[in-house]
């Protein structure tokens, strides 16, 4: 394989440069030592555990201080505050099951979008069922991305179907898998205006360490995320945050309850909760502890790496590169743009665009419409890049 | 000698009948034409005499002929019909009584009944009994079918449903949300001396409704003295789909003392109505705690 420009992050991240080695640590540790009490000592406590040279051998593991640090890494690249909580899960699933859960035991009526992603709607739609409480889908995707309407329009459209359907719960993705940005805060705050909204799920699948989720504004009571994509973890582990001080409490206490009960069946999410709390249970489900690491290290890089770069250059770069091309730009109005762009060429359709691209040295995400995606890198894109990107679109 | 108590046995009668039928027949032959006139005159008469009996019998027995209809309908439902033969044998049987203290004493008691089941039928269920109601209440709850449970609850105590049955009515309210069997919504109308102005409710109902917080039952409050313009929402209820109302009546020491459970729609439409109502004046319990009010 050769370097490619990677403009698939929305699908999976590349890994960062920390989170390989900790990826690398982990491997060597598990070939050479297994897994032993002194490992469960080392995920409680952290590297200042180990001797030096048990850290001159497995360097990374300096970076690990113990999940609770992990937490306070997550929280504040999460933009959230003090009181809000981190859960961690081996699948992002398991999280959105929860969600839905909780949302359905307050909710009636939940709106929801068709930018949800599929998998997270079924999983949602489940919950409803089970729950036989209602669900109420606005269809948003159109006017958003091919009738270019503006925000206000946006706001009105969904402040008014829920009003009209007498809703009491949301669940939106702040960024939706085709890159388009929701303006939920705006809606949260026109909604609770007008009406009672008894718990906002959002889904930051693709907007953790993508765009600010500026969970210190208290808008919404449950998000769901995950490291592999934009935080550059490469491994999957869900994250779920909460914390708004009126539903925090019974998020709280019906974990512990379904944790206990064993009808939340997650075993990282058992397998933090066991190291924060101290209450092992030995017959516990085993899980893989790399995700919690690798999540760790990619936490730190990200950290690190907020140089606060002008992301519309890049953005701009790219979109000379298609102006010069048979494809187009399906772009939104600017209020709902993020790092994702989406082209087409009706005039050149291609058979198999992610092999083409790939050819061309350049990684996207390919539709079965012929619609391609393109992620954004954090970093500057080099002119050698935008050459290859060039080839490729034309 | 041999006597009849009874009718005589038909073949007497037959003879009896033959005998006067030859009696009648000599007569008529040996009679003379003024005689026969006389005689066909005198059995015109009588068949209209009988004629004008039968029918002043058949509007008599009219209203008869209703219940007649009234016993076919109740034949349909076996359940039903087996409860009416329970009670018509007990009704023959106070019938057959005469004692003169008895007769008044059942026939009180009757009333009674008979306003009991006039309120049954009007899909009306009464339980006096806590223990009874409680079993009811449970029942109710986890009956197939039901998703939706809105319960009013107007506390004027402190020692509102803390009671050993009251407390299990709770944890049944607990368990059956947190399984996500029913959803449960409740409006607490809190008496204003058990909520201090910019506090909590006092203990223990802060508890009580805290622990349905955590839950994630979904608490509205609202004080009593917010609701003295609309004294007709002051009341104990809840409404079990859309299906039947429950009225809770309680003492003092906040104790369920009367249940009554209506099947009735138009006063589960009503009960929905007053529901809405309360919604209006009550803020969610979550605003509460958050400080904000």
């Amino acid at each position: 394989m050769h370097d490619v420009l990677y403009l698939d992050t929305a699908r999976l991240g590349r890994m960062s440069h920390r989170t390989f080695r900790a990826a690398t640590d982990v491997a060597r540790v598990a070939h050479e030592q297994g897994s032993t009490l002194y490992f469960d000592d080392f995920m409680r406590c952290g590297g200042s555990i180990l001797n030096a040279a048990e850290l001159s051998r497995y360097p990374s593991f300096a970076d690990w201080q113990g999940p609770a640090r992990l937490s306070d890494r997550i929280r504040t690249l999460a933009g959230a505050g003090e009181m809000w909580q981190v859960v961690f899960a081996s699948r992002s699933a398991n999280l959105m099951s929860l969600a839905a859960r909780l949302q359905f035991r307050l909710c009636r009526k939940v709106l929801v979008t068709d930018l949800s992603w599929p998998f997270y709607e079924q999983l949602h739609l489940r919950e409803q069922q089970k729950s036989r409480n209602a669900l109420h889908r606005v269809e948003i995707h159109d006017d958003i991305l091919r009738r270019q309407c503006t925000l206000d329009e946006l706001l009105d459209k969904v402040v008014t179907h829920y009003l009209a359907q007498g809703c009491d719960g949301l669940f939106l993705p702040l960024v939706d898998h085709r890159g388009i940005r929701l303006p939920i805060q705006q809606l949260v705050t026109r909604i609770r205006e007008k009406a009672e909204l008894r718990f906002c799920v959002v889904d930051a699948a693709q907007a953790f360490q993508h765009v600010p989720l500026e969970l210190f504004s208290d808008y919404c009571d449950l998000v769901i995320a995950g490291c592999h994509k934009w935080l550059a973890s490469h491994v999957p582990m869900g994250l779920a945050f909460y914390g708004r001080e009126p539903s925090r409490r019974f998020i709280d206490e019906s974990i512990a309850r379904w944790l206990k009960d064993g009808s939340l069946g997650d075993p990282l999410l058992q397998y933090t909760n066991e190291l924060l709390t101290g209450n092992a249970n030995a017959y516990g489900e085993t899980t893989a502890l790399q995700p919690l690491l690798t999540a760790n290290a990619a936490a730190i890089d990200a950290q690190d790496g907020f140089t606060g770069i002008d992301h519309s250059k890049n953005r701009e770069a790219v979109l000379s590169c298609i102006a010069d091309s048979h494809w187009q730009a399906i772009l939104p109005d600017r209020s709902f743009d993020s790092q994702v762009i989406l082209i087409e060429s009706p005039s050149h359709p291609l058979v198999d665009p992610r092999r083409h691209f790939l050819q061309h040295g350049v990684a996207v995400t390919a539709y079965d419409n012929g619609i391609v995606r393109l992620a954004l890198p954090k970093s500057p894109i080099d002119s050698h890049s935008l050459r290859l990107l060039s080839a490729a679109l034309r | 000698m041999k006597t009849w108590t009874s009718n005589p046995p038909a073949w007497l009668a037959l003879a009896i009948a033959l005998a006067l039928l030859i009696a009648a027949a000599i007569a008529w032959w040996t009679a003379s034409l003024t005689t026969q006139i006389a005689l066909v005159t005198a059995l015109l008469i009588l068949v209209l005499w009988g004629i004008i009996r039968i029918q002043t019998s058949i509007s008599r027995t009219r209203s008869f002929s209703g219940k007649v209809e009234t016993l076919l309908e109740i034949a349909k439902d076996t359940d039903v019909a087996a409860a009416h033969d329970a009670i018509s044998a007990s009704l023959l049987k106070i019938a057959s009584n005469p004692d003169p203290i008895y007769r008044p004493l059942a026939l009180q008691s009757l009333r009674r009944i008979t306003n009991k089941c006039s309120r049954l039928s009007d899909g009306i269920i009464e339980y006096s009994s806590t223990e009874t109601w409680r079993v009811v209440y449970e029942e109710l709850l986890r009956s197939p079918g039901l998703h939706l449970y809105r319960s009013v609850a107007y506390i004027e105590t402190a020692h509102y449903w803390q009671d050993g049955p009251g407390r299990q009515s709770t944890l049944l309210n607990l368990e059956l949300h947190d399984a996500g069997i029913i959803n449960i919504e409740r409006i607490a109308i809190v008496a204003d001396h058990l909520w201090p102005a910019n506090e909590l409710p006092s203990e223990p109902i802060a508890t009580w409704l805290n622990e349905q917080h955590s839950h994630a039952i979904w608490l509205k409050i609202v004080r009593e003295s917010q609701l003295a313009g609309e004294t007709d929402l002051l009341s104990d209820f809840g409404i079990y789909g859309s299906r039947a109302v429950g009225m809770q009546l309680s003492d003092v020491a906040g104790r369920t003392t009367k249940f009554l459970l209506s099947f009735d729609f138009e006063r589960v439409l009503q009960a929905e109505r007053n529901w809405k109502r309360l919604q209006v004046f009550s803020v969610p319990y979550r605003d509460v705690l958050d400080h904000k009010l």
